[in-house]
């Protein structure tokens, strides 16, 4: 492409990207009451309706960016297959949380750390509405009960286990407790392998640069087959980091 | 035996929580320099006393430990007070 016409694109690309992110952004708040009253009659807790609209909304913004951001999606029917499980993402970009609804299941509970909640302007309040989870600084015994309760409403468990997003798209350090849940739960870790949203928008970054992200939903990790080891929740986290260092590796 | 237990200490630390060789000074802080957190600083006593084949019965002067140095310190301290014991009883 001549460069005259890729700069062309990169514009349009950002006043479409970030114009549909304002108007579907918005919108959504605008019939969030409403939703969430619908969400009531049909007896959904305030939480699951947050959760159900939120799903929703990103995936309207998903594909409304599709022009510019297409997606290769691979294996999404294990999340269903397997519920509730405890999903490990990789973590690149802010775009990552809309692409939790590029698979079918709705009720998802997500590990945040602590800064969202206070720093983000009307998502502070929402995900607190959703029941995500704080877990920068929060006990372990507490996070471990809320997700109990979720796994016993049918909801996945969704965390970023490398903590941050990674600047270069590297995979960085797994931190244990996602994997520490898994096994208390006992329940499968899904590793969900994202590559390139950081390519599109990276942290830092405020242009969206046009192409194409990758998500493959892996096999299923049981933590039962680490139950010999002294630190089960370290053998499942090498296993499934392992998995992501593959996939990351192999795809093309 | 300084060197070897430092090496232990690197060596599982290491392979435990997937650290680089670079990463293991002596004045690397554990939390800050290391990104262990609190979860992970438990694994590393239970990963420690496997390496050491012995129990830590003092957990309270884990507080103290900042840095690896302060890790190898204590692990050499402690085979000290345990073969002390032995020796008295």
């Amino acid at each position: 492409m001549k460069p005259a016409a890729e700069a062309a694109r990169l514009i349009a690309a950002n006043i479409w990207c970030w114009g549909c992110l304002a108007i579907i952004s918005i919108a959504a708040l605008a019939a969030a009451p409403l939703w969430l009253l619908a969400g009531r009659l049909r007896g959904w807790s305030w939480a699951r309706g947050v959760r159900e609209g939120t799903w929703l909304y990103a995936r309207l913004y998903l594909a409304s960016i599709s022009p510019f951001v297409r997606l290769d999606i691979r294996h999404a029917h294990r999340v269903a297959d397997f519920a509730p499980a405890v999903w490990a993402v990789n973590h690149q970009s802010w775009l990552d949380l809309y692409l939790m609804s590029a698979q079918p299941v709705r009720n998802i509970c997500i590990l945040i750390r602590a800064w969202p909640f206070r720093r983000l302007f009307f998502f502070g309040p929402l995900m607190r509405l959703a029941g995500y989870v704080p877990t920068e600084g929060a006990d372990f015994g507490g996070i471990l009960e809320q997700c109990r309760r979720e796994i016993a409403d049918g909801a996945a468990i969704l965390g970023y286990p490398e903590g941050t997003r990674s600047r270069d798209g590297s995979l960085g350090r797994f931190h244990s407790g996602l994997f520490k849940l898994a096994v208390e739960l006992n329940r499968p870790v899904i590793p969900v392998v994202v590559r390139h949203s950081g390519r599109i928008i990276p942290k830092g970054s405020f242009i969206f640069r046009p192409g194409r992200i990758e998500i493959s939903y892996e096999a299923p990790v049981e933590p039962g087959q680490f139950a010999g080891e002294a630190l089960p929740h370290g053998g499942l986290r090498r296993c499934v980091r392992q998995d992501f260092q593959r996939v990351l590796h192999d795809v093309v | 035996m300084a060197d070897a237990i430092w090496a232990t200490v690197t060596q599982a630390m290491m392979e435990e929580f997937e650290l680089e060789p670079a990463q293991m000074r002596p004045e690397a802080r554990i939390k800050e320099d290391l990104g262990l957190d609190s979860l992970d600083v438990v694994d590393m006593v239970i990963v420690l006393e496997s390496a050491f084949d012995f129990k830590i019965q003092d957990k309270a002067a884990l507080k103290e430990i900042v840095t690896l140095s302060d890790v190898a310190d204590f692990i050499a301290a402690t085979i000290e007070a345990e073969r002390g014991q032995a020796a008295n009883g």
